[in-house]
């Protein structure tokens, strides 16, 4: 395993260096970086080009420059020298340049990546358990709609739609009629056709939800709860139980006693807990948020051993997760309800259309963060749709090699429940091909952030690069290059680590 | 970066197809029209691909036809260089909506309506979709072969042949696409669109040759191409003879897929001012130039936005099709 | 189009003088007796880098822009871009002519905002800095002497004599060894730095000294501290060394995002309107919804063919002004000897079909309703003087499009179906679309129009002559000095390699006459020297456009390169 990561280290340095080199090579040939001077007009403009030649280095040739840079960058590697990755054009640092930029690309990528393999394996998983059902169609004709359509396009549309109409419309929130029925059935299409079953229960179900959607927009008009919005504890209290009620059934079946009792006393403490912590909660912070977090799973495993009887286990991984699901419940409560302050701090404009937060905005930590949700909106939408597709049809198509396989039939020969089929058997070994897919997909996506960031105004490491090509400035692109790179390479050497330790006929050599 | 890199393994094994046109071998020559045939079959029966090709060949029969190609002139009369009067704002007189305001079908004088300096509209879109179609296709064309070339030197010699090309592939894998996309089209898409295709050729081919690499790796050692050793047959004989056709359908599918990314990939790099340069067009010229227009003047945000998406979409439902005409694994309703 | 202007009014924001008439009112200005605890948030593309924005490399208007109401000086570009006094700073006349000998007065109370009193060392240091003439003894590759004070530009101060002022002293006098026309423009706003901050932090006990002595040792550790201490980290603002001497300070930078002004506590003129000014980096293409959906109060973005449409689109949560700029559209012959207009006929025959109405008709009017064809290459059409001006050099004798006249002339001379390139910068939408309705005009008088738009036109396609005609903008001052080296044999911006003995010799005197109604004189004699050797043609002054909310009140649209901020000390926000 060392001998292993270690060569592969050896390799993947050689492998850097020669990617570097490329990419400087190519930066540096793609234009004149003293082009903007030319038809400069001051009289010193020879001064400005010969500050610039010698900034720049361009007096060497290319491969000078490009030995001047990796000695720079070899201190980066060496403790104690001082990392130097030179300066831009103009003479600030890159290395401070991209530890600006790196954090407002880190926030946007990984919100938008965690949010894409949530839903888009989800997605995936369901429309391969109704292959060739509407769903399924639906989601296939989404999905290629999501590859097709260019980034920047749909960024004028999002901003258009989901930030400026939507702001009017909770100026003044009503739905008419015809939105409304079109807003129900479409609800009702989608439950039926994710449930499934045969036409009976499928009618039922379109009803139903269709029902529901109404009564429950209807209600919420009422209530004015698009300008006050929030679950309220007696919301928090149905959906933790109901929470618990599903993690019992995803993780044994309703039948298991112990577990849906652990389930159900996790979801108990949580409700509780929201009262006895008022306090904290007012105003936290995110390392009291974190620590809450992780006090559900020593909580959790204890009502798992209380609870558990035979399937302890069982029942301390279902308490776990239905308390952090009953906490995030909590937690979207409270932000929830400091919706409206921040909207009054922001005459109403909820969703932004520009930038990574309010310039000075101070608040508590729930306005900050409604403030920071708000402005990752938009462009986590435009990164993820690409992702999400990926993701939804990677996750498709492994499930369904899976469900084909002898040990699935075996397993259903064996008499055991569909849910134990899917959940023990194919979605564990579906998951596994999906990690190789993370660490393809972080290219694209960092890709994708060079657009996105440009459109909404983030300054982050995809500004940093078009910037300095626009340059012809090697050094913030080499910044930006080196960053990315080096992450590719080490999420490859993970995803393959992880791959061989989930799949055991893997052997690393 | 490895060469034993799971998760790269081939995920498509075509069934078992026989060396194609050996005269000796009759037998197999009747499987493989079979199996050419039973392709071409789950092809055509596949909605969503007979759908998707029929949305790509009438844009691809409108873009050519319509304003004619080189030399030869288009059944559509206006030039998209031609200026010409603004009309109406230069609102467009296709009307889609017969039912709504009663005046009926028409096409008129400017279906998709005039841009700034009364050009029309529609020849402009049809000139891009030309262009944005040629890069497309240059680009599927060239990484096509270099993937090919590459994949099957490394996967047939192996040694120092194979680590050499996987070190060069394990180089432009460190590099996001997009990123290096950029890079070379700043440098060359100065000089018109065949060379930007061209250089966009050159460094998508990456994913493809790894591809086709790791068929040979499981397909050299397959009975038949022993066989064909132990007849004497020669390493190139082998590789074209029996290596490569079996390759195909990983090859067609993954050409398909880059073609259609190509079409966004110039759509993003025109956005970042990088692509096809002015005085020419494209579709991603078009959409970028307009991209503010989508409240005053909608039809210059839509048209060539929409055709984008015909276009992409046509293909990967094309590339699905195909897919699963190759691999009839996948299409398995589940037991 | 945005390389040239950044460029230019980079150049122009130093350097800029302006002969038109100055008038004095700062319209619609309220005077406000107190700050109002409001924040005002602007739209600005580019992200500010340094505190001192006269270096070579910090001339820029992203550092200029913001600063303007934080390093104030004895004047400012008004809304149609001329030279206005800055009476609260202090005042400044012409004290004689022969030697020119300028007076200027330091408002008794002027202080930087850490207290200390901005006096004569201040003067001293922005003449040392600005001249050129300290010498670092280093070359650069090519030859080039390194000045000590990187400066963007050393006109004016390079003919003046160090500043007559004794450390402490609230006047100085400025004498300069030969005439200067442009006298007006020096010592403006953000050309003065924190003289007692250089001493303190690069340790010259004293710069006044160091320049009376000619001290090498001493200037060189100020320059370097001048050249560098004030280009800031990105998002990290030095308030300790970076005082104010104007209405705000800078607050807050938040990199990559927004850069905040509040008001200066020490400013000793009329308080700021708005306590807080945020100042947020957004594209231009972007920067309309953010309007729309209320994240900014203000833009200034340059126009687009959608934007004016988009603006008025939003309804009435916004008000939209349009405008011109300081910055005109021209075509340059190539006249080098290998060119086919180096036969004046040739460019007659030219200037005939180029549709100069059309294009400000189909390009410029829908962005600027009042635009028109600009016929002067000094004075800009919104100026007052223009008319008075364009209709002694030329009238209107070349706006008319005379595309048989073209024709006759192109067949009379054997030339008909002669291929013309037009080279200009791409990519640039609008000078495409200008290619397009010159090559419709043209072609029909039987010249082949090659649109020959170039990513590398700047780079090399305008330097090395490899065009028949250019097509780029000018940022503009009617900067009597400034176009010297457009028009003059072998200066270095006469890209065209146009010769004329008579201009060269007119623009000698213009640089020395210190009368504007002269100046004005000279003007008109060089411009109709251009026009009859048709050696360029200018088209149209550059549309700008303005919108705020509609509650917003004083944002006052500015022609210069100095844009909206100009005075955002007096911008407010009507209670809604």
């Amino acid at each position: 395993m060392i001998v292993y990561i270690v060569r592969r280290l050896v390799v993947s340095f050689f492998i850097l260096l020669g990617a570097t080199a490329l990419v400087f090579w190519l930066v540096a040939i793609s234009g004149d970086p003293l082009e903007d001077l030319y038809a400069d007009q001051s009289p010193n403009k020879e001064d400005k080009i010969a500050e610039r030649t010698r900034r720049m280095h361009l007096d060497q040739p290319i491969p000078q420059r490009y030995l001047t840079w990796l000695a720079g960058v070899a201190k980066c590697v060496v403790p104690g020298q001082g990392c130097d990755l030179g300066t831009n054009q103009t003479g600030q640092d890159v290395k401070v340049l991209l530890g600006n930029a790196a954090g407002a690309t880190l926030r946007l990528v990984l919100v938008a990546v965690v949010v894409a393999i949530v839903i888009g394996v989800t997605v995936g998983i369901v429309s391969a358990l109704r292959q060739y059902s509407g769903f399924d169609y639906t989601i296939t004709f989404a999905a290629f709609l999501f590859f097709s359509l260019p980034v920047f396009w749909v960024a004028v549309l999002l901003k258009q739609y989901l930030a400026i109409e939507f702001n009017d419309w909770l100026a003044d929130p009503r739905i008419g009629p015809v939105p409304m029925i079109a807003l129900g059935l479409l609800s009702g299409l989608t439950w039926s056709a994710v449930i499934g079953g045969e036409r009976r229960r499928r009618l039922t179900v379109f009803g139903v939800a269709c029902a529901v959607t109404v009564l429950l927009l209807l209600y919420l008009l009422a209530v004015d709860w698009f300008t006050y919005p929030a679950l309220g504890p007696g919301l928090v209290t149905v959906f933790a139980l109901g929470t618990a009620v599903g993690v019992t059934e995803l993780v044994s079946g309703l039948h298991r006693r112990g577990v849906l009792h652990a389930s159900l006393a996790a979801a108990g403490v949580g409700i509780i807990a929201q009262f006895v912590l008022a306090g904290v909660l007012e105003d936290p912070s995110w390392p009291v948020v974190l620590l809450l977090a992780a006090s559900t799973v020593p909580i959790g495993i204890g009502l798992g051993m209380v609870f558990g009887q035979l399937d302890k286990p069982q029942a301390a991984r279902a308490a776990v997760l239905t308390g952090l699901l009953t906490g995030t419940l909590v937690f979207t409560d409270r932000a929830l309800s400091a919706v409206h302050g921040y909207s009054q701090r922001v005459n109403g404009r909820i969703v932004a259309t520009i930038g990574s937060d309010t310039p000075n905005f101070t608040g508590d930590f729930w306005q900050r963060f409604i403030d920071t949700v708000t402005h990752l909106a938009l462009p986590t939408l435009a990164i993820m749709l690409i992702s999400f597709a990926t993701y939804a049809r990677f996750t498709r198509a492994t499930m369904l090699e899976v469900m084909s396989q002898d040990y699935v039939r075996t397993a259903r020969a064996k008499g055991l429940t569909e849910r134990t089929v899917v959940m023990r058997h194919a979605f564990r070994n579906a998951l596994i091909p999906v990690t190789t897919l993370m660490a393809i997909d972080f290219g694209g996506v960092i890709g994708g952030a060079v657009i996105t960031e440009n459109v909404f105004g983030w300054e982050g490491m995809g500004t940093l690069f078009i910037n300095g090509l626009e340059r012809s400035d090697p050094n913030p692109v080499m910044g930006f290059f080196v960053l990315t790179a080096t992450s590719i390479v080490i999420f490859n050497m993970l995803a393959d680590i992880a791959y061989a330790y989930l799949d055991p006929r893997i052997r690393m050599s | 970066m490895t060469d034993t890199s799971p998760g790269q393994a081939p995920s498509l094994a075509p069934g078992a197809l026989g060396p194609v046109g050996d005269q000796p071998e009759r037998e197999f020559t009747v499987t493989a029209r079979t199996s050419g045939q039973m392709v071409r079959r789950r092809f055509l029966r596949h909605r969503g691909a007979m759908g998707g090709l029929a949305v790509l060949v009438a844009v691809i029969l409108l873009a050519f036809t319509s304003i004619g190609f080189g030399p030869v002139d288009g059944w559509w009369g206006k030039d998209y260089t031609r200026t010409a009067p603004v009309v109406d704002g230069g609102q467009m007189t296709l009307d889609l909506l017969p039912f709504v305001d009663g005046d009926g079908l028409a096409v008129g004088e400017h279906p998709f309506g005039q841009d700034n300096v009364g050009k029309d509209y529609f020849a402009l879109t049809m000139r891009g979709t030309q262009r944005s179609l040629i890069i497309a296709f240059v680009v599927g064309l060239v990484s096509m072969l270099v993937g090919l070339l590459v994949g099957t030197l490394s996967g047939y010699f192996r040694g120092i042949t194979e680590g050499v090309l996987m070190r060069i592939t394990d180089v432009f894998l460190t590099i996001p696409l997009l990123v290096i996309a950029a890079v070379v089209s700043r440098r060359w898409s100065g000089a018109g669109i065949v060379v930007l295709g061209l250089v966009l050729g050159l460094v998508v081919w990456v994913q493809l040759a790894r591809l086709v690499r790791g068929e040979f790796l499981s397909l050299r050692e397959k009975e038949f191409v022993e066989a064909a050793r132990a007849l004497g047959a020669s390493g190139p004989r082998i590789i074209l003879r029996h290596l490569l056709p079996n390759t195909i359908g990983t090859v067609i599918v993954n050409v398909t897929l880059i073609i259609s990314a190509a079409i966004l990939l110039e759509t993003a790099l025109s956005f970042l001012g990088l692509g096809v340069q002015p005085p020419d067009t494209s579709l991603g010229v078009l959409v970028s130039v307009y991209q503010t227009a989508s409240m005053t003047r909608p039809w210059l945000f839509w048209w060539p936005g929409l055709f984008i998406i015909a276009i992409a979409l046509s293909i990967n439902f094309i590339g699905d099709g195909l897919r699963d005409a190759f691999d009839p694994k996948q299409t398995r309703v589940r037991a | 189009m945005s390389t040239v202007l950044a460029v230019a009014a980079a150049s122009a924001v130093v350097l800029t003088g302006c002969t038109s008439g100055s008038d004095k009112d700062e319209e619609g200005a309220k005077p406000s007796a107190s700050t109002q605890p409001i924040t005002i948030t602007y739209a600005y593309e580019q992200e500010f880098q340094a505190y001192n924005p006269n270096t070579a490399d910090q001339n820029a208007s992203l550092n200029a822009v913001p600063l303007q109401q934080v390093l104030r000086g004895f004047w400012y570009y008004g809304p149609d871009g001329s030279v206005q006094p800055d009476t609260e700073f202090g005042t400044y006349e012409k004290v004689s002519d022969n030697p020119l000998t300028v007076k200027y007065t330091f408002n008794q109370k002027a202080v930087w905002s850490d207290g200390e009193p901005i006096d004569c060392d201040d003067a001293v240091l922005g003449w040392a800095a600005n001249n050129g003439k300290y010498k670092t003894g280093k070359k650069d590759s090519e030859g080039n002497d390194i000045a000590v004070f990187s400066s963007a530009g050393t006109v004016g101060y390079e003919d003046a004599d160090k500043p007559q002022c004794a450390d402490g002293e609230k006047t100085f006098t400025l004498v300069y060894t030969k005439p200067f026309a442009d006298w007006v423009a020096l010592f403006g706003g953000g050309s003065m730095m924190p003289a007692h901050i250089v001493e303190k932090e690069s340790g010259v006990p004293d710069i006044i000294a160091a320049v009376d002595g000619d001290d090498q040792a001493a200037l060189k550790k100020a320059g370097e501290f001048y050249n560098t201490a004030w280009v800031y980290k990105k998002g990290e603002l030095k308030p300790e060394i970076s005082p104010s001497s104007g209405t705000y300070q800078l607050s807050a930078w938040q990199a990559g995002q927004s850069l905040t002004l509040k008001a200066n506590p020490k400013w000793w003129g009329t308080p700021p309107n708005a306590e807080t000014i945020v100042i947020r980096f957004i594209k231009q293409d972007q920067q309309a919804q953010a309007l729309q959906n209320g994240e900014i109060q203000a833009m200034d973005p340059q126009p687009n063919a959608e934007l004016l449409k988009q603006l008025e689109g939003i309804g009435d949560s916004i008000k939209v002004t349009t405008g011109d700029q300081f910055t005109y559209e021209h075509l340059d012959f190539n006249l080098r000897n290998n060119s086919p207009f180096k036969d004046r006929d040739l460019r007659e025959a030219f200037t005939k079909c180029l549709p100069r109405q059309q294009i400000v008709d189909n390009l410029i009017k829908p962005q600027n309703p009042k635009a028109q064809i600009q016929n002067s290459r000094y004075v800009f059409t919104f100026q007052s003087n223009y008319k008075k001006v364009a209709d002694a050099i030329v009238g209107t004798k070349h706006d008319a499009l005379d595309v048989e006249g073209a024709k006759s002339i192109l067949e009379s001379k054997g030339k008909a179906g002669m291929t013309v390139r037009i080279a200009y910068q791409t990519p640039n939408p609008r000078r495409t679309s200008q290619v397009d309705l010159i090559r419709d005009s043209c072609g029909q008088a039987g010249f082949k129009i090659v649109d020959a738009g170039s990513e590398s036109f700047f780079a090399d396609g305008l330097f090395n002559g490899k065009f028949d005609i250019a097509m780029f903008a000018w940022a503009g001052s009617p900067l009597v000095t400034g176009s010297s080296s457009t028009y003059t044999t072998n200066g270095g911006n006469n890209f065209g390699k146009y010769t004329s003995p008579t201009v060269d010799d007119l623009i000698s005197k213009l640089n020395a006459e210190l009368n504007k109604d002269k100046q004005e004189e000279l003007i008109i004699q060089v411009e109709k020297a251009l026009w009859e050797d048709l050696a360029t043609i200018p088209v149209y002054a550059f549309p700008g456009i303005l919108a705020t909310v509609s509650n917003g009140e004083n944002f006052v649209y500015n022609a210069s390169q100095a844009g909206l901020m100009w005075n955002s000390n007096k911008w407010g926000l009507a209670a809604k």
